[in-house]
């Protein structure tokens, strides 16, 4: 598939304030999909997380990497992936406000309705985290 | 074949957490239900990328994956014959 692509809101079922990914930046069906999330600082999770200091949850992290994934594999909105399994999951610099959230989610292996990706996130060339996380598919 | 079934307990204690010791897996030990070592699905697609990393065998299909995968002596045959 060639771009340019879909808008994740016409594939994936999550709405404000649960998408978490703005665009879809390269896809090789069934192989590997980069995503890309802009993290503003008007999202709903900096006024607590943290007061006078935003930083993105990593479990926010987790879920824009389950998206990302989910993206590859959902072709209609009547099937929803959920998450699996999250595992290894690392964390290695703070995601701010102002940073480009760039996520690379490689197909791993399948055994339906299970999918394995591997899946890395950066700012600026920098790798933020990574986790290898698995969906099922429903039906 | 001994070699094979060790290296496949050792894969499912790592590989699935299991809390069990590799002296308390069988070769017949059944891999689902009563009295066995309690997988789940979402453990099959663990164990095939585990199979595919260590052994370089692939599992094609959903035929292949209910056959093999009932006992540790059945997978390891299956690797066995495939390698």
């Amino acid at each position: 598939m060639t771009g340019p692509y879909p808008h994740p809101k016409t594939i994936l079922p999550h709405a404000y304030p649960f998408l978490l990914i703005d665009r879809i930046l390269d896809l090789d069906e069934g192989e590997r999909i980069v995503c890309l999330k802009n993290v503003t600082i008007n999202e709903e999770f900096f006024q607590g997380h943290f007061k006078d200091n935003p930083v993105m949850p990593g479990s926010l992290i987790i879920e824009a990497m389950a998206q990302t994934s989910g993206l590859m594999i959902m072709k209609e909105k009547s099937k929803i992936a959920y998450l699996g399994k999250i595992k290894d999951a690392k964390f290695r610099k703070m995601v701010v406000p102002g940073d480009q959230l760039i996520i690379t989610s490689s197909l791993v292996d399948k055994f339906p309705p299970w999918y394995a990706f591997e899946v890395v996130a950066s700012v600026a060339n920098e790798i933020v985290s990574e986790a290898e996380i698995t969906l099922s598919l429903s039906l | 074949m001994s070699d094979t079934i060790q290296k496949l307990k050792d894969l499912l204690i790592t590989r699935l957490k299991l809390k069990v010791k590799a002296d308390g897996i069988q070769e017949d030990t059944p891999l689902f239900g009563p009295n066995s070592l309690g997988l789940d699905s979402i453990d099959v697609l663990e164990l095939i990328i585990g199979i595919k990393k260590t052994f370089g065998v692939e599992i094609p299909d959903k035929e292949t994956a209910e056959k093999i995968f009932v006992t540790v002596g059945a997978i390891a045959q299956y690797i066995e014959e495939k390698r």
